[in-house]
């Protein structure tokens, strides 16, 4: 299959997305929890580099990183999600994701696989949350023996904030 | 009554009010009073004044006419302007229908006067059932008022004019004060909104506990008890909230009671078992079943206002435990609302 082949069908995807079939998933590990954010969105995984700090920055990010010559800002996502933080260990890993035209990378304890999910088999959560950042978990789905808890990474930050974080570099 | 009438009243009464104020009579008595009086009458006359008015100054007082409600009644000669303007009025409709429009210009001041609150209401209240299907839009209904007056009288058509938007007026003002009580009431209706469970003479009720707090909750209300290892939390929920355990392929939301009820207290780390409330996927943790009993109605207490207890539909005296409203239950947890919340929303 060529790289134009590849990617319509990944586009296709996303297309079906509507009409309940399959969607694809990359799945990562953030404390005990797996979450899974949409493949169309993740450029790509690096291993964890050095981060060089910003000051005046805002408090779920972590700094900079250069990315063959383009500067990425990296998001603290244990912060971000209200999550304890946790140390850096071999298996952290920076996911660079674009959302919206923005690029940015976040910190996760490991990135675990790419996971096929039909859309019908994705639940909704409770709407009780009354924090900002409850808005990310678009739905639930079972994986194995866990649930899967899926993100939406367009309602990570607001315009603002995204203006903020993809300005910082 | 038409507004122009009542406009003429109102300027009728004011001229009364003014002509009471200064009587005619009291310059008659000037005039006719013995002028003869001589200077030093004058002058001690003037000194009393003076000291009177010194007096009241330094004591800073203000002695208010006595209010006569007599002066309230409308003049009899007020009756006889009524009848020559009535009289006008039927010769010259065409002046009347010009005054109309002026007038409904500048109605707005007296629809607000609370003397003609009363006289406002009987013309909307009849008003209202004629033309109130008629009106759909402010636009459309001024137009169809145009079309109307066209093929009427002149005198009636400046009569329906006005009569149309009034009650464009006031069905607007309807569609704005109900707005405004739903925009109010919206937030009171989940946790306030609140009747008692109705239970036959006798039923089963469950008793378990959590954390030594004994609560019981109807069979019928009963969505079933399950054990779970895995409880997955979700962020930004809240604390009471403990997250999804995924049973038989149903994703249940796991209540953690002892939290919810108290808190002040640490969450707990896990429960035995968890209940399910009716046949939504909220369940509530519980640490010990104590089985089912049958409940006469009489052995409860129940509730009869919500209070700020609506999770509570009454208590079972014997056993002194809560027995909980299910349907109220849900509807809190909803609305992300603990005992903690509603206590807060209560005393607000």
């Amino acid at each position: 299959m060529s790289k134009e082949e590849k990617q319509s069908s990944f586009l296709d995807l996303g297309a079906n997305d509507k009409k309940g079939e399959l969607l694809r998933w990359v799945t990562f590990q953030l404390g005990n929890e797996m979450y899974g954010v949409n493949v169309m969105q993740v450029r790509e995984v690096l291993r964890y580099t050095d981060i060089a700090p910003v000051p005046g920055a805002p408090s779920y990010v972590l700094g900079i990183i250069n990315l063959r010559g383009n500067v990425v800002t990296v998001i603290d996502t244990r912060a971000r999600f209200g999550i304890p933080p946790a140390e850096v260990t071999d298996n952290t890993r920076i996911m660079i994701i674009e959302s919206e035209k923005h690029v940015i990378g976040i910190l996760v304890d490991s990135v675990a696989e790419v996971a096929d999910l039909n859309t019908a088999d994705i639940d909704d959560t409770p709407n009780v949350g009354t924090e900002e950042n409850a808005q990310f978990i678009s739905g639930v789905c079972n994986r194995k023996d866990d649930l899967l808890i899926l993100i939406d990474l367009t309602k990570l930050f607001t315009e603002s904030e995204w203006k903020e974080v993809t300005n910082l570099g | 009554m038409s507004f122009h009438e009542i406009d003429d009243t109102l300027v009728a009464y004011f001229k009364q009010m003014l002509e009471e104020e200064v009587p005619a009579d009291t310059t008659e008595d000037v005039a006719t009073h013995d002028l003869s009086v001589s200077d030093e009458e004058i002058s001690k006359l003037e000194a009393q004044d003076s000291l009177q008015a010194k007096g009241k100054d330094a004591q800073n007082e203000y002695i208010a006419p006595s209010y006569d409600p007599e002066t309230l009644k409308v003049n009899p000669s007020y009756q006889e302007i009524k009848a020559n303007e009535v009289a006008q009025d039927d010769l010259e409709p065409q002046l009347q229908v010009q005054e109309e429009t002026k007038t409904q210009t500048e109605s707005l001041p007296f629809a607000e006067h609370p003397s003609l609150q009363s006289l406002l209401e009987d013309l909307e209240t009849k008003v209202k059932s004629v033309t109130q299907t008629q009106v759909v839009e402010d636009t459309k209904v001024a137009q169809e008022t145009k079309t109307e007056t066209q093929t009427e009288t002149e005198t009636q058509t400046a009569t329906e004019t006005q009569v149309a938007q009034e009650t464009t007026k006031v069905v607007a003002k309807d569609k704005e004060v109900a707005t405004e009580q739903e925009l109010q009431e919206t937030p009171k209706e989940s946790p306030y909104e609140w009747k008692n469970i109705e239970m036959p003479n006798d039923f089963q009720a469950l008793f378990f506990q959590v954390r030594g707090i004994r609560f019981a909750v109807p069979l019928v209300d009963l969505g079933g008890i399950f054990q779970c290892d895995k409880i997955t939390p979700l962020f930004g929920k809240p604390k009471w909230f403990m997250g999804i355990a995924d049973i038989r392929g149903r994703k249940m939301n796991v209540v953690d009671t002892i939290k919810w009820v108290k808190s002040d207290v640490e969450p707990a780390d896990k429960y035995e078992y968890m209940i399910a409330l009716g046949k939504t996927l909220w369940s509530i943790g519980c640490d010990k079943l104590e089985g089912n009993k049958i409940l006469h109605k009489d052995n409860v207490t129940w509730r009869e206002n919500a209070g700020n207890r609506p999770w509570l539909a009454g208590i079972v005296k014997k056993e002194m435990c809560a027995l909980l409203h299910v349907d109220a239950l849900i509807k809190m947890f909803e609305n992300g609302v603990n005992l903690k919340d509603l206590d807060l929303q209560m005393s607000e």
